[in-house]
Formats: C-alpha cells, structure tokens, sequence
C-alpha cells in the first residue's frame, strides 16, 4: 500500500466539498464561518502535499501565512456576526435580506 | 521528536497506516461537523477535524505546520468561535429554525467539483506525481530541525510578507473592536 | 450734403418708427393720442426727411456714389475658414432713397387716414404700435448694406405682416389668414436662405476675404467683367439656382405665382394695413430687392427668363381673377397681384427701371384706391360692391380720388399708371408671348376697374344703409395720393416729355443700379440684351396700343356694367366653364389644401403609425417594456440572502472550472 502525493490531494478535495455543502447548506452564519476554514484547510493541504512533493519550504511558508489570514479573517468575520446579531438579534443568514430585490 | 516520527512512518506499512487513519478522522469530523445541528458540536468536531489535519501534515513531514495548526487553529481559533457562539448564547428553536435543507443542489455541486479535482489529479503525471511519498527525496535541512528549515527562509526571503502579515493582524484586531464595540 | 449727414438721417428715418413702437408698446398703451402722436410722427418724420434726402440725391445728379455706413454686428473669426462677419447698417443711394420716399410718403398719408379709420377700435395703441413696426421694418430692408441685414428684416416685416393681418385676433378668418400669409412667405424666405448662402459660399471659395453678403461687394464683382466670369466659371448652373433662390425670397413678400395664396386673404386685416402693406410697400419689397440685387439677377440669364415668365403668369392669371371678384378689396387685392406680376415681368426682362418704376406710381394709385375703397366700406359697412351703386353722388371726394386712381391703373394717358406701363411694355417687347400678355392684363385691368366703379359708384344705391362722406381726415390723404396717381407719372416720362428732360427719373434709376461704386471710375453697364439706357422718346406703337386697349376696357366694363347694354349674366354663361375655373382662383388654394390635407395629411399618418407601433411600440416600450419584465424576473434572484450569493458563486465557479478543465480536456 504505497501512499502517492494524489491521496493528499483527494482527501483535500473531500473536505473542500464538505465544506462546500456546509457553506450552502446550513443557515447559522457561525457554522457557514467554519465550513469556510474548512475549505481554507483543504487548500493548505493541497499547498504542503505539493511542497512535500517538490521537496522545499515554499509551500509550508504560505501556508503559515495562509494561517495567519485566517485567522485574522475569522476574528473579523466574528466581530461582524456579532455587530450583525445587535442590529437584528439573529444569526440566521436567511433573516439577512435586506439587500433584497 | 521529529526522527522519532520519522522512524515510526518509515517502519513498513506505517506511513499508510497513519495516512488513511489521520484521513478517516479528519473526514468523518469534518462530516459531523456539517451535520450536528448544534453550534457548539460542530465546533468541537470542526477541532478534531483540524487535529486529523495536523497528523496529516505530519506525515507529509511538515512537522511545524502540524503544530502550528494545532495551535492557531484547534486551539486560538476554535476558542473564538466558541467564546461567540457562547457569547450570543442562541435559543435551541432558532437554531432548530434555521436549517432549512438545500441539500440535493449543494450535493450536486460539491460532487462536481470533487469528481473534477479527482479526474485532474488522475490525468496529471510528472515524474514526482509518480513516485510514492516515501520514495520522494526529504529535504536535507528536514531531518535535522523543521523550524529552523522554515525559519530561515521566513525571516529572510519572505520578510516584508512576514512584516505585512503583522499589519493585518493589527488591522483586524483594529477592525474587530471597533466593529463589536457598542460606543467608540 | 456730406455723407455723414445723409447717413444720419438715414438712421434717424430708421430708427423713428422703431423707437415710437417701442415707447408705445410700453409706456403710452393707455393715451391713445400720445400712442397716435408718436406713430404717426414717426413715419411722417421718414417721409419728410426721405424726400429732404431725394432732392438732396437730384442735386448731387446720377450716378452718386452710395452713402454706407455700416457697423459689425456679429463675427465668427476663424483663421482657418476665413471670417464671417455680418454687419448692420445703411446703404443710401438713389434706389434706397426712392423706396424710403415712396414708403414715408404713402405711409405717412396712410397714417394719417388711419387716424381716421381706426377711430374707436379698442386695440387703437396696439394698432399703431404694430404700424409703425411694421414701418421700421420695411425701411430696414430699404437702407440694407448685405443680404443678412435684408433677410433679418425681410423676416421682421413677415412678423409684423402677420401681427396686422391678424389684427382683429378675435375672428378665426383673421388670424388664419395671418398664418396662411406667415407661412407662404417661410416658404419664399427658406428659398432665400439657401440663394444667399449659396451665393456667400461661392464667392468665398473664388475670391476668399471678399465679404460675400455686401451689396456693394458683391456688386463690385458682378458687375466687372473679369471677376464675373471667374464666379460664374467656378459655379456653373449653381449660378442660376442660386440667383433663382434668392428670387424665390421675393415670389413670397411679392406675392408671385405660386406664392400668390396669401396676398388675398390677408384683406382680412384693416383697410389701412391692406393699403400699407399688401398694396404700396411690403408685396414692393420682392420687386425692389430684384432692383436692388439687379447686377446678380442681369447675368443670370436662365433665372431672369423664370423670372420674366412667372410675372407674366402671376399677372395674367391675377387679372383673371379679379374680373370676377364682387369683395372690393378682393378686386384690388387681384389686381395688386396681377401688377406686382407686371413689375416681376418687367425685371424679368431686363426692365428693372421700369420694374421700379411701377412699384413707385403703384405704390401711389394702389394706396389711393385701397384707402378710397377702405373710405365707401367705412360709409356702407359692406365688401360687396353689388350692395353698393350711386355712391358718386353721395361721396364726391371719395369717388373722384378713387376714379383718378382707376384712370392711374388703367393707364390712360397722361395719368401715372400710363407711363410705367408704357415703360414696363416697352421693355417686354422682345419677348412676345410675355409682350401680348401684357397687353392683355392692361386690357382685363381697365376693364375689372371699371367694373368696380361703375358698379359701386354709379347707377342706384342698392344696400339699405345711409352712406355719407368720410371724414376729412380720410379723405384729404385720398386727395394728396390722388395729384400723386394724376401727376407723379411724368417725372418718369422718357426724355422729350419730361418736364426735367434728360434728367427724368430713369437717368437717375438706370444709373444707380448699372454703376460701379467707386470715385470716379463710374461706367454704365450694358445688360446683355443691349438695353439700360433711359428711352429718348415714347415707342408711339407701344404707347398707343397701351392706351388703346386700356380705352377698350374701360368701354366695355361700360357696355356690361354702365349702360347694361350687354348682359354680364349671359357672358357668364357664355363663358361657362371658364368662368367657374376663373371664380375659383384656378382651385390653386384647392389644390394646396389637397396637398395639405391629403397629401401632407396621409405623410404624417403614415409617420404617426410607424411612429405609434414600430418606434414607440417595438423599440421604446419594446425595450423598456422587455428591460422592466427582465428586471421584474431578475430581482427575484437578488434574494439578499448570502447563502444565496455563494450558492451562484460556487454554481458560477463550478460552471467554469468545468469548461476550463473537463472541456479544455475533451474539445482541445
């Protein structure tokens, strides 16, 4: 049972779409925020397989700044839901319509 | 710590083993995660997923990342969700309110996708793709210390993203409290 | 005089008229006998100072330079097309002087009768404010230097034309009639537009900084022999077209077939604008812009012929008509038609003296028998001279005015009339067909006039009113044109009748619109068919087929409508058809209401349909229509809800990476 760079990779897309179907699927803006860093992860895998593959350190680098966006994304994004939730006292993303046509 | 690993995943048979093991938690937590209707469950899956994650990393050799996923993510980050899920401290008939199923669309998109990124990683084919992981050379300065290996080239080639990153992160815990903060 | 003089009283008799409408039209609506004061002076100051100005030219003696003095008005400067700068001013010599006079003389008289006429009307300020309007307008094109000026005021007389046929504003005929005369005439000035432009743009391109609008200019060209053939060279045909179109100017103020419509209808005004206007001046100013514009017209033979040949047409086919007219004013609104197509003729045939000429004793006779007529419709408040008759007896100084202007018509020796119809036929000798046409409307003029008189003026009174005199200051104006209309003919007699001899006024009118203006370098031009020099002595054969056939007229007019010898009712008969074509104006106003209604009618609706259905139907509220159902689908995907964005997001990028990867893989 050799492992190759491409079981790696399709674990990653797994979890992409996982996270994919949770991003369309579910209405609580918190778990819509977590599946995104869900899909954010399976790229990050994708990023170090392939620098496991080349064999060098430029991968793993951007992944470690990919780390730190998110992180400072989801901080971000959490400051959002909760001005979001003092304005209209939900965090139900179907409830968000005002932009409504 | 780190040749320790490295015997272990070396040992036959044992990088696989520890590959599709990492892989089955990562994946089944991560299915659980859109799955449990309560926040706060899928928070604590959402962190075993990115443990899994972690120990994927780690065959990959990329000892640091491994840790610092740990870290931020398993840790800071998931911390903060849960501080907000907490913090709004949501009624269990909104939450049950709010799931509404979407899901044959959402299915049919993510299972293109995901048929689409198998069919390119089976076409694709370079003398690297071929080899197994094991087979692929480790980089010389892997063996001794990962965090100096990754260090060096942080705080050298990659300085000024590496400063900038330090601005973004003051810009968001700017914009974090200036967006929650009731009265400035 | 010096020249600063002359032009200054030029400005002054100008501007007079102009300044009194003003002051009137703001300040004095409400004092009628300053509004009066200040019109009537007005005119009667240009008429004073015109003929001040006239003896003051005889003094000098012919052939005087012009007087210019002229400001810029407005300027397009361009260094690369060369400037266009119109100017403002006036140009006095003797031709301008001649048409002054005429109009400050007939028009102040005219005033002076309309003190009387209008007396009681209630728009009594508005009247004489439009009058004296009218005036400074008609003067306008009088002292103008260049075509620009002579169309702005060509337009302002066409505005103060419709404000005065439409006077009484409250009869729906009136004011039809001022828009029937205001539109026939943008057609006329539309020709003009494009003769004047094209004329500007052809010397431009031949002689480049000429000012191609100036009269004196453009006569410099003209009228030397080098310069001529290079323009006439450089525009071909156009140069007929372009003189033709500026004479399409004058068919419209001049009333000339078929712009003729008009001039009928525009009776419905009082009987001093009819007299002013449709009679002595405005309907003059076509003829006297061919005179003044004279050294173009001459060498544009083509255009002169057309010109020549729709004169003759308007005069004969006027004349027609007029004998079978029963409105007094319509008779002499017919035959100032048919002798405006006489002057036309005339110039058309390289006359443009005796065109001239006529215009000056018409504008006096025509004047005297308008008022005359305006004078028996005041005293029997009727048009119709059927229900007049006897009036000889009961309004003396009426009727004998009115007949001296008949005889002046008639052209029966040695009344006015006689010697520029004498002149006018001379001229047209060498083209016969035109030749017998005159002669023929001299004929049918002698005999309608004599219609009108012996049935107006004699025989039994036949309306059941109490007609009496007018008052003085009606008929003393009537007096004073009617020693015009008996007298005024011989200052233009050829050379061995005329009291000045050889210094009549042909010497002064041949020489002012055959020279060259410059110093001393005057040279009579001879026009190409060899004419333009003052007639030595009367053509006797000419003279006395003239006089014979005006006799004629009148005797017959006698036989039908004197002595009732014949009967007018079997004549009709007799004429049948004819006669019914004749009384209704040849359908020609038939004719363009069928070309309006019809024609131009079935043209719009076609627009309107293609208009209502296929622009507005298919592509303005096609497409807007087609955007609002759009929309009104589209706005339903803009749920606002974020699932929904990243929903398309992701099916947007699904849809692409499947192109891009799947199709790139199986289609190349």
């Amino acid at each position: 049972m050799e492992i190759h760079i491409a079981h790696y990779l399709i674990v990653a897309g797994i979890l992409f779409s996982i996270g994919l179907v949770g991003v369309v699927v579910r209405r609580n803006a918190i778990v819509v925020l977590m599946c995104l860093e869900l899909m954010l992860n399976a790229a990050n895998l994708v990023f170090v397989a392939f620098a496991r593959m080349h064999g060098n350190m430029q991968g793993r680098i951007f992944v470690f700044f990919a780390i730190t966006v998110a992180a400072a994304e989801a901080a971000v994004m959490l400051a959002i839901i909760i001005a979001v939730y003092r304005q209209r006292e939900t965090v139900n993303t179907d409830d968000m319509d005002i932009m409504q046509g | 710590m780190e040749p320790i690993f490295h015997d272990l995943l070396a040992a036959g048979g044992g990088h696989a083993v520890a590959f599709y093991a990492c892989s089955a938690v990562t994946i089944a937590a991560a299915i659980l995660m859109v799955m449990k209707k309560n926040p706060v469950a899928s928070v604590m899956w959402l962190v075993l997923s990115f443990i899994g994650l972690a120990g994927i990393y780690v065959t990959l050799q990329s000892y640091f990342i491994a840790v610092i996923q740990v870290l931020v993510y398993a840790g800071a980050i998931m911390v903060l969700f849960l501080f907000v899920i907490m913090l709004l401290n949501l009624r269990r008939e909104d939450i049950a309110k709010m799931e509404l199923p979407k899901v044959p669309f959402a299915g049919v998109i993510a299972a293109i996708l995901f048929f689409v990124s198998v069919f390119l990683v089976i076409k694709a084919s370079t003398p690297a793709f071929e080899k197994p992981v094991d087979a692929l050379l480790g980089e010389p300065a892997l063996a001794g210390d990962s965090v100096r290996a990754i260090g060096i080239p942080l705080f050298s080639q990659w300085l000024l993203p590496f400063e900038i990153t330090s601005v973004l992160l003051l810009a968001a815990i700017v914009g974090a409290v200036a967006l929650t903060k009731k009265k400035l | 005089m010096d020249d600063n003089t002359v032009a200054t009283l030029a400005y002054v008799i100008l501007f007079a008229p102009v300044v009194a409408a003003i002051l009137i039209t703001l300040f004095t609506r409400k004092s009628k006998g300053i509004s009066a004061f200040l019109s009537v002076g007005s005119v009667v100051t240009g008429g004073i100072l015109s003929v001040i100005l006239l003896f003051d030219q005889l003094a000098k003696g012919p052939g005087t330079p012009p007087v210019i003095s002229q400001f810029e008005w407005a300027a397009a400067r361009d260094s690369a097309i060369g400037d266009i700068v119109l100017n403002i001013g006036v140009q006095v010599d003797f031709i301008s002087i001649l048409m002054s006079t005429i109009v400050g003389v007939v028009g102040s008289c005219i005033f002076v009768y309309a003190l009387g006429y209008m007396k009681g009307d209630e728009g009594w300020s508005r009247f004489f404010a439009k009058f004296a309007f009218f005036a400074f307008s008609m003067l306008g094109i009088t002292y103008a230097t260049n075509f620009v000026q002579i169309f702005i005021f060509w337009e302002l007389v066409g505005v103060s034309s419709y404000l005065l046929i439409g006077y009484f504003y409250q009869k729906p005929s009136a004011t039809d009639a001022g828009k029937k005369a205001f539109m026939t005439n943008r057609i006329g000035d539309f020709g003009m537009t494009l003769g004047i432009l094209l004329l500007f743009f052809a010397v431009r391109d031949v002689f480049g900084a000429v000012d191609g609008f100036s009269f004196v200019e453009l006569q410099r060209i003209f009228t030397d022999e080098a310069s001529r053939t290079l323009l006439f060279d450089a525009m071909g045909w156009k140069a007929g077209l372009g003189a033709f179109l500026i004479f399409v100017g004058a068919m419209g103020k001049s009333a000339q077939f078929p712009l003729h419509v008009w001039l009928p209808d525009a009776m419905e005004g009082p009987t001093p604008v009819s007299a002013l206007m449709h009679a002595a001046t405005m309907v003059a100013a076509g003829v006297y812009m061919i005179v003044r514009c004279y050294w173009l017209f001459a060498w544009a033979e083509s255009a002169m012929i057309a010109i020549a040949w729709i004169g003759g047409i308007t005069a004969l086919m006027a004349a027609t008509i007029a004998v079978v007219q029963n409105d007094i004013k319509k008779i002499l609104a017919y035959s100032t038609l048919s002798q405006l197509g006489y002057m036309v003729m005339a110039c058309g045939m390289w006359g443009a003296g005796a065109g001239m000429f006529h215009l000056a004793t018409h504008a006096f006779f025509k004047a005297l028998l308008f008022m005359g007529a305006g004078s028996v419709i005041h005293a029997c408040h009727t048009n119709d001279i059927w229900e007049m008759g006897g009036l000889a007896k009961k309004m003396k100084h009426t009727t004998w005015t009115f007949i001296a202007g008949t005889l002046a018509l008639a052209g029966i020796f040695p009344l006015a009339g006689f010697w520029s119809k004498d002149e006018i036929l001379s001229a047209s000798h060498h083209i016969a067909p035109l030749y017998w046409i005159g002669v023929g409307v001299a004929f049918l003029t002698a005999f309608y006039m004599g219609r009108c008189v012996f049935t107006a003026f004699f025989g039994k009174y036949r309306g059941d009113g109490h007609p009496h005199e007018s008052p003085a200051v009606m008929w003393v104006p009537l007096a004073i044109l009617a020693i015009f209309a008996i007298f005024g003919g011989w200052v233009g007699a050829p050379a061995d009748l005329n009291p000045f001899g050889e210094h009549g006024l042909q010497s002064y009118l041949l020489v002012a619109y055959t020279t060259v203006a410059e110093g001393a370098h005057q040279q009579v031009i001879n026009w190409p068919t060899g004419q333009g020099h003052m007639a030595k002595s009367l053509h006797m054969n000419v003279a006395v087929i003239g006089t014979l056939v005006a006799v004629a007229g009148l005797f017959v007019s006698y036989l039908f409508y004197g002595s009732r010898k014949f009967s007018a009712e079997k004549a009709k008969k007799m004429f049948g058809p004819i006669y019914t074509l004749v009384s209704n104006k040849y359908y020609i106003d038939e004719f363009y209401l069928f070309l309006v209604k019809k024609v131009q009618q079935g043209f719009a609706n076609l627009c309107s349909i293609v208009e209502q259905h296929i622009i507005i139907g298919i592509f303005v509220n096609g497409l807007a229509g087609g955007a609002r159902e759009a929309g009104d689908k589209f706005r339903k995907m803009q749920t606002g809800r974020v699932n929904t964005y990243v929903t398309m997001i992701l099916g947007g990028l699904t849809l692409l990476v499947f192109l891009f990867v799947v199709g790139k893989e199986f289609w190349g």
